[in-house]
């Protein structure tokens, strides 16, 4: 009678558990990385697969089980008809044709969450049956563990996945693994099973050396990186877009803005490690184009060297406000991944006592890069003024806009809805100067419950405005929302505004070195990241506003009275004053266009490399990875190649002793002294080796014989046999 | 011209006596086609006689059988001359000698000169009586027996005279199961009786020029000297292989090839043969005895630590 249930081994039983403990390791970061829910059950549904697969030995048996199980967990996931009921099976394949017409119309990406749980459960189908074949078949699995290893590698640089935990536990299974795998291969190639030398015994003191390994790895004090972190270029030279293709991303200063939104992930590393004797905003640089998705610049950045330490530029007149002369001293930290200097409001002065450091400005921006020291540690000194802006001045500040700061700060796109602009007017109908509109958009947000997440924030859709859906659907989001908001919301005003991206002031270090006058040592983190709102005043210039709910103003204020807020709580009214915002708007944008047209160019350039650089990566490691997976089919496929070559060539003596070199590889051992056909007879009783022997009893006439003929085509099947045999 | 199917039957014929020796009438027909001799160094009733008879009456040969006692003379294996009266002269009267297959039972139970009679017979093909030499036919095949040296009243044989036999073999108990079948063989009558020849004399001696045929590769030649040599250079050991030694045993070869149907020797047959061709021509040193290391340990050894040749050789 044919067993259908059988147990081979507690060794590859223990591969096969083993195996399954790694590919939740797999499925862990799903979750975070995308959007994919209920891993538990395609972990289950894996860890089904693998084991039918070890503990049934018919294929038919096999089939049914994994199928079944497949169609429970669809039943279970998305079906609500009762199991394989006609309305069931109806209802499963309409579900399929949607998903594969959905394909077809816009891609994979948009597809129904039915079909992909279900291409997702066949890849598991299949995984499992190459993992089995794998394990127990043909004892090797190291390329699944390398692979492993480096999919959480490369988790834990690139996303918000900690894998710090996860990489201690594959590598503590991995290695158990090997020593399992060692055992079971040599148990399987002894020729005579030495009990004393196979019990298991000696399994003990290497799992306790490993344990003890480990630990020490885990808990023994670790250096720095000594190199510059390699993660900031590779994404830059990726490009954004190939590594920001997620719904999640480490918080932190990044370049790219066109797409925004998408949830967040909290990141404490330290960036910038701030003397100081309060804690101010640190501003990086401002941008002017509102696309409906985020934001753009319209003129590319043109850094000019600074020529002395003096900085030429100024976001606010040092002579309408009124200021403190202050300083500070400002560490970035190398793997900050940051090449920008943030500077606070009011710089004056910047110097570094590094050699080589060079500042680099970017008048339109405000943007300061540092050269020489690009990824590096750099420590600099800024003198600045600090402002204290002057209420009822800036209520006074109703002066004439000059036309270029029209032209940018006025840009909103054709696709906004309406309803934003109504929303603008509503809230500031009863100001009546920009000052005070400003300010009673940055509370509108403080007063109507929009509240601060960083979770679950989506990215608006193809026909969606990125402020519309925050101000009416959502009114949920961070610093982003807030602040594009209220940039748009005054832009439709008729107010040039424009969206400012830094870093706030950061906290006070738990440790503080001993600092003279007040000064304290603040640290400010990639948590820490922020973007706020610049309006501007034609007689101060651009004053900061903060409108994202939990931030202060860092920016001080003389004379602040409560009387506004009253208003808040009318702002029901509709009123249609929009000519104005629509010949601005048409204004802006044909400069946009033109500003487009060159920024491109300049674009186009880098991004031709950076493709050629990624596509040659990518192929590389396609290369790269083909060879390590197929390296066993190479090589045989050579050794079979170069043999045939020998035989050609009538070298027999050298193609027989070929494959005795390579059976003495595998382990299998010619005595000294021992002759030709005792070894083959050896190789056929106790391991089956037929062939070896019928091509040794041709090699012998040939060689004691001087027999001259050899059966090349038979020799070249026996070949082919040993191989296959030994595997090489 | 194949001889396998009268090998075989010889072999099986023998068999019908021999329970369970195989491998000792594999070897006594070897020594019978390669023209050596077989000494049979055993206790008394495991068969010894029983062989040669089995193998005397499968070839259709003229049997003879000498007892060696304390008081045989070398006439009595050579024979005499005796004077015939009538016709006024000397007449030889051949003795057992002149046989094609002798047993030479219990050799070392008589006197050395008598010993030598019979070995130099052996040796030389041919006996002198009396100043006139006589040949011997071919078949000649001699298969001595000799109690273990240990046994009182036997005069050991010399060195020089061991070096005459082809092989020197045990038979040794035969088994259990081998006894009891061999009781029930010998019941009623005696199997030995019934033997019939399978082969003709004449085939015999065809095959012996057949053993001459045999091809015997100079990598094969290389590694019987090479053995020989090193059985001279290993350790307690006082008398290696003479050369004598390695022309039997590539002689030995070349009929175990032929019995085992190849037209070549390969080393296998050699390594096979070894064991019974060289012991009886070594002596060990004294205290060899003392670390109980025997020739057969020593013969081991030495087959395993010389390299069996499995390339081409290029001359130079």
């Amino acid at each position: 009678m044919k067993k259908i249930f059988h147990f081979p081994s507690v060794t590859t039983f223990f591969l096969i558990v083993a195996t399954i403990i790694l590919v939740f390791e797999w499925l862990r970061p799903l979750p975070i990385i995308s959007d994919t829910n209920n891993v538990h059950v395609f972990g289950l549904y894996f860890a089904a697969s693998l084991l039918v697969s070890y503990f049934f030995k018919s294929k038919a048996v096999k089939f049914i089980i994994k199928a079944f199980t497949f169609l429970l967990i669809i039943d279970y996931l998305f079906l609500t008809s009762p199991l394989l009921s006609p309305t069931w099976i109806e209802e499963f394949f309409s579900q399929i044709s949607l998903g594969v017409n959905l394909v077809s119309l816009e891609g994979w990406l948009s597809t129904t969450s039915f079909l992909r749980t279900i291409l997702f459960l066949l890849l598991l189908w299949l995984l499992s049956y190459l993992l089995h074949y794998w394990l127990v078949t043909a004892n090797r699995f190291f390329p699944f563990i390398a692979m492993t290893i480096v999919y959480l590698a490369v988790l834990d640089t690139f996303t918000a996945y900690n894998a710090n935990y996860p990489i201690i536990k594959v590598a503590f299974l991995s290695l158990v693994m090997l020593i399992v795998s060692q055992y079971e291969k040599r148990v399987r190639e002894s020729f005579v099973s030495n009990k004393q030398e196979l019990s298991g015994k000696w399994i003990l003191p290497i799992v306790a050396a490993m344990l003890v390994a480990i630990s020490v790895g885990v808990f023994a004090p670790k250096s720095d990186p000594i190199w510059p972190d390699p993660v900031p270029f590779i994404q830059s030279a990726l490009g954004n877009g190939v590594l920001s293709d997620q719904t999640t991303r480490k918080v932190g200063y990044g370049e790219n803005d066109s797409v925004l939104g998408g949830s967040f992930v909290q990141d404490d590393t330290v960036i910038l490690e701030v003397v100081s004797q309060e804690d101010v905003y640190w501003r990086i640089e401002s941008k002017d184009v509102y696309t409906g998705k985020g934001w753009e610049r319209s003129e590319a950045s043109v850094y000019l060297p600074l020529e002395n330490a003096t900085v030429p530029w100024q976001s606010f007149s040092t002579d309408a406000v009124s200021t403190e002369t202050r300083q500070v001293t400002v560490t970035r930290s190398g793997h900050s991944g940051l090449s920008k200097v943030p500077l606070p409001y009011g710089v004056q002065e910047i110097q570094s006592e590094q050699t080589g450091a060079i500042f680099m400005l970017d008048q339109f921006s405000g943007m300061m890069e540092s050269e020489g020291g690009e990824y590096q540690w750099l420590t600099y000194q800024v003198d600045y003024e600090k402002p204290t802006f002057n209420e009822s001045a800036l209520r006074k500040d109703q002066g004439s806009i000059p036309s270029e700061i029209r032209e940018k700060y006025l840009q909103l796109p054709d696709t906004l809805p309406d309803r934003v602009g109504n929303l603008a007017v509503e809230i500031t109908e009863n100001e009546n100067n920009t000052y005070d509109k400003a300010k009673a958009i940055e509370r509108y947000f403080h007063l109507n419950g929009f509240s601060y997440q960083v979770e679950d924030i989506p990215i608006p859709e193809e026909e969606e405005d990125y402020v519309d859906q925050f101000l009416f659907d959502t009114q949920l989001g961070y610093c982003d929302n807030f602040s594009t908001s209220m940039v748009v919301m005054l832009r439709s005003l008729d107010i040039p505004a424009r969206w400012v991206k830094g870093f706030t002031g950061g906290t006070e270090a738990a440790e503080q070195p001993p600092l003279p006058n007040g000064y304290k040592l603040y640290e400010v983190r990639n948590n820490n990241a922020h973007s706020w709102v610049e309006v501007y005043f034609p007689e101060t210039g651009w004053v900061p506003f903060e409108p994202t709910t939990g931030f202060y103003n860092p920016a001080e204020f003389q004379e602040e009275q409560q009387e506004n807020e009253a208003e808040q709580e009318e702002t029901l009214e509709e009123e249609e004053e929009q000519e104005e915002q629509v010949e601005t708007e048409e204004e802006v944008e044909t400069a946009e266009e033109e500003d487009e047209s060159t920024a491109t160019v300049g674009n186009n350039n880098i991004s031709w490399l950076k493709v050629v650089l990624a596509v040659s990566v990518l192929i590389g490691i396609v290369l790269l990875l083909f060879v390590i997976i197929k390296r066993r089919t190479i090589r045989s496929w050579w050794l079979t190649k170069s043999w045939d070559r020998l035989l050609e060539d009538d070298d027999i003596e050298k193609a027989y002793l070929t494959i005795v070199t390579r059976l003495e590889k595998k382990g299998y051992k010619r005595q000294k002294g021992q002759t030709l056909r005792q070894y083959a007879v050896e190789l056929k009783e106790q391991s089956g080796m037929e062939d070896f022997y019928q091509m040794t009893l041709e090699y012998e006439k040939w060689l004691y014989m001087k027999n001259k003929y050899i059966d090349k085509n038979q020799w070249r099947k026996h070949f082919q046999k040993i191989f296959d045999q030994i595997g090489a | 011209m194949n001889y396998q199917r009268d090998i075989n039957n010889i072999i099986e014929n023998m068999e019908k006596v021999m329970i369970g020796k195989r491998q000792e009438v594999t070897l006594s027909l070897t020594a019978l086609l390669a023209n050596g001799h077989v000494l049979l160094e055993d206790v008394p009733g495991v068969g010894k006689t029983m062989l040669v008879k089995a193998l005397a009456k499968s070839l259709d040969c003229d049997f003879k059988r000498i007892q060696f006692t304390p008081d045989l003379l070398p006439s009595d294996v050579t024979g005499v001359s005796i004077y015939n009266q009538k016709e006024m002269n000397f007449q030889f009267r051949n003795g057992p000698i002149f046989g094609d297959i002798i047993l030479a039972d219990e050799i070392n139970r008589t006197s050395p000169k008598t010993q030598a009679a019979l070995l130099e017979a052996m040796e030389e093909m041919s006996v002198t009586v009396d100043g006139v030499t006589k040949s011997l036919q071919q078949p000649f095949f001699v298969m001595a027996t000799q109690n273990p040296m240990d046994y009182e009243g036997t005069y050991p044989l010399p060195e020089a005279q061991m070096d005459r036999f082809l092989i020197k073999l045990q038979l040794g108990y035969p088994s259990e199961a081998e006894e009891i079948e061999m009781l029930e063989r010998n019941d009623r009558k005696q199997p030995i009786n019934e033997l019939a020849s399978v082969i003709s004399i004449d085939t015999l001696r065809m095959m012996q020029e057949q053993v001459e045929m045999i091809y015997v590769d100079q990598t094969v030649r290389r590694y019987i000297v090479e053995l020989i040599r090193e059985t001279r250079k290993a350790p307690h050991v006082q008398l290696g292989v003479s050369p004598r030694g390695s022309i039997y045993l590539m002689k030995a070869a070349k009929a175990y090839a032929l019995i085992q149907d190849r037209d070549y020797v390969i080393p296998d047959d050699v390594k096979f043969l070894a064991p019974y061709v060289l012991p009886h021509r070594m002596v060990l040193k004294p205290e060899a005895k003392y670390e109980e290391i025997t020739v057969d340990d020593v013969i081991q050894q030495v087959l395993q630590s010389v390299e069996v040749p499995i390339r081409k050789e290029i001359l130079e």
